[in-house]
């Protein structure tokens, strides 16, 4: 099933939740809306299932409008943050819940049940533990069942609120691969909340982030992070370090004299921008090399097959974090060592106020 | 080892004999506040032997109150477990305007003495009060008639399920409910099938308390029954009218039924906390 969201807009009594999002999901497609806590996301997972109306906007459905639907008239999966399992079912009636709940003329059989339950707890890998109650499973099983759950009454969507936020570390990393086979093998258009970007990166086919009830950025998620729109999405996803520069008359200079290489750009107005660089696109060379700018090597940290070291030049300290193979040999804290960019991102920060600082224009020199 | 965890402990503990004497001064408050008074109910209704015991209670008027008694708290409990659910799903559920003020408006019977709270019907639908005139205009008695007794005890009785069931209902939140909307659930669906089984434990406790101060609500149901004998007389009117008559026998024998059936309520409760007990270690 194919989502759209056209100008959605929540307010929860003078708050604004969300603020005009378009979003359009396509048939089978696996999205991640990520953001920080507050910033929309979940009220924006409810609206699409029905369990809040927005303030303005429509949810469209395969091009139909399915704003004033009921949750259940939307054939929708959910899966709670908490799982929100019956807990005084067991696992089966869990399942079979949705499947048991309908009119009459439209419920399967027992014996249809019963199957369909079956296959469902295959599905999830929790055949044998149908006649467990919700408190004598897992936190990983549990999940798992409030999916089974949720596909019992086949949906066209499944939508999914921190699927994994409760879960522990090594749990969470199996069952995110675990889904991502899942949602391959069904084909189901997916959307699912999360705080978490190694999550949303690794399971989303497309990532949106999300702040302050508005859309920053939406795409896959080597753009989002080679092609940040803007210094929010650039900070929130990934580490980032941040060089204060001046432009004139199209030409970049770092306050701090680092070496931001590149031609005049005409399309660069003049006044003092902000440059990130990611950790990981530092590039140390020896001392007496004729690359780069000079600095000073204050720390020097091993993180296994990584190094994080701690550059400064004239006051200001970035960071780097690379392999260990391309650090210069000798290099110790105290070290001198000269210091370039394989790229960085460059945002004009002058006459923004605060609160637009987000369409800052985006210049990026590769 | 083992000797000096021990030895750790008892310092920790109070002295043995702190302890016993605190132990002792409990079980003693408890015998002569609760268990003296029972014993002498029972006692004092046995007082001149079974036969008397058996005349007081089969006697007519002692009969209609057993009748009258039960039948207000027949009427009156599943009434007030319906409103009770019902206000503790508004409450414990959602959140809307003058929620705060719903909930202590249902904690009012709790906090007006019950003396009032039968004033209030006698000054609503009395002959003198408001509703008066129009009600005995088409013949319909409130106050000193059943009706009235009725609604004395629902309005006493009104917060025991809905306090019971708040709080727990309020913990356990609204994703299940959520979730079984999306499901597919009707309303009814839900509150059968996910609500209500989940709060059972704490709606039959709520139940029993408001069972128990049914069958013995005394103030407000004195102020509205207007003690006419074999027809507004509940148990514990009944037992003060033999009390002030000087049969104490019979007093006492209708009130060691009354006692009696408020010992049955706890003991269903004590059964029934033991069966969650086991039940929770189960699960």
């Amino acid at each position: 099933m194919r989502v759209e969201l056209a100008g959605i807009t929540k307010h929860f009594g003078s708050t604004r939740a969300l603020d005009c999002v378009d979003l359009t999901v396509g048939n089978g497609e696996l999205v991640a809306l990520l953001g920080p806590s507050g910033s929309g996301k979940t009220s924006l997972l409810r609206i699409i299932g029905g369990l809040e109306q927005p303030t303005g906007g429509r949810v469209l459905f395969d091009g139909e409008d399915a704003t004033g639907l009921t949750p259940a008239e939307r054939g929708i999966g959910f899966v709670f943050q908490h799982y929100a399992l019956f807990r005084h079912m067991s696992v089966f009636d869990n399942v079979a819940f949705g499947l048991r709940v309908r009119k009459r003329s439209d419920r399967p059989a027992g014996a249809a049940i019963k199957q369909r339950v079956g296959e469902l707890l295959d599905l999830v890998q929790l055949s044998g533990l149908g006649g467990r109650l919700p408190s004598q499973i897992s936190g990983g099983q549990r999940q798992r069942v409030a999916l089974a759950r949720a596909l019992a009454v086949a949906p066209k969507l499944l939508l999914l609120d921190e699927p994994f936020g409760a879960l522990d570390a090594a749990v969470r990393h199996d069952l995110r691969a675990w889904l991502g086979e899942l949602h391959a093998q069904l084909g189901l258009t997916t959307l699912f909340v999360t705080h978490d970007q190694a999550e949303a990166f690794e399971l989303g086919h497309r990532v949106a982030i999300l702040r302050d009830g508005r859309i920053e950025q939406i795409g896959a998620p080597d753009e989002i992070y080679e092609a940040p729109r803007n210094p929010f999405v650039m900070e929130f996803v990934g580490r980032a370090n941040r060089l204060s520069c001046t432009i004139r008359n199209g030409r970049i200079r770092a306050t701090a004299g680092w070496e931001l290489a590149g031609g005049p750009d005409p399309m660069l107005p003049d006044g003092a921008a902000t440059a990130y660089v990611r950790p990981d696109d530092v590039v140390i060379h020896h001392a007496a090399a004729r690359l780069g700018a000079a600095a000073q090597i204050r720390h020097r940290a091993a993180l296994g097959n990584r190094v994080r070291l701690v550059i400064e030049r004239d006051g200001e300290v970035i960071e780097a974090e690379i392999s260990r193979y391309e650090v210069p040999d000798g290099l110790l804290a105290g070290s001198s060592a000269r210091v370039s960019f394989r790229r960085f991102h460059i945002f004009t920060d002058q006459h923004l106020p605060a609160r637009s600082a987000r369409r800052a224009v985006r210049l990026e020199v590769v | 080892m083992a000797h000096d965890v021990t030895r750790a402990q008892c310092q920790i503990g109070e002295a043995p004999v702190v302890r016993a004497g605190l132990i002792g001064l409990a079980l003693g408050v408890v015998a002569v506040v609760l268990v003296l008074p029972l014993i002498v109910v029972f006692s004092e209704a046995l007082a001149k032997g079974v036969a008397a015991y058996g005349r007081a209670i089969i006697q007519p008027d002692a009969l209609a109150a057993i009748r009258l008694t039960l039948l207000v708290a027949a009427i009156a409990v599943p009434l007030n477990t319906v409103f009770g659910i019902f206000a503790a799903w508004c409450l414990g559920k959602f959140d809307f305007p003058g929620r705060s003020l719903l909930s202590a408006l249902i904690d009012l019977p709790f906090s007006v003495s019950p003396v009032i709270s039968g004033m209030v019907f006698v000054l609503l639908f009395g002959l003198q009060g408001y509703f008066g005139p129009l009600l005995a205009a088409h013949d319909i008695a409130i106050v000193f008639a059943v009706p009235g007794i009725v609604l004395a005890t629902l309005f006493v009785t009104f917060p025991f399920v809905a306090r019971q069931l708040t709080p727990l209902m309020r913990q356990q939140g609204t994703d299940e409910e959520e979730a079984a909307i999306i499901l597919g659930a009707s309303w009814w669906q839900v509150l059968r099938r996910v609500t209500l089984p989940n709060i059972r434990w704490g709606l039959l406790y709520g139940v029993l308390l408001c069972n128990a101060r049914a069958m013995g609500e005394f103030g407000a149901v004195a102020v509205v029954s207007g003690h006419i004998r074999g027809v507004t007389n509940t148990m514990p009117l009944h037992v003060e009218v033999l009390y002030n008559e000087y049969q104490a026998a019979a007093a006492f024998a209708v009130a060691s039924v009354l006692a009696l059936l408020g010992l049955a309520t706890l003991v269903a409760k004590t059964v029934l906390e033991r069966l969650q007990a086991v039940r929770t270690e189960v699960v």
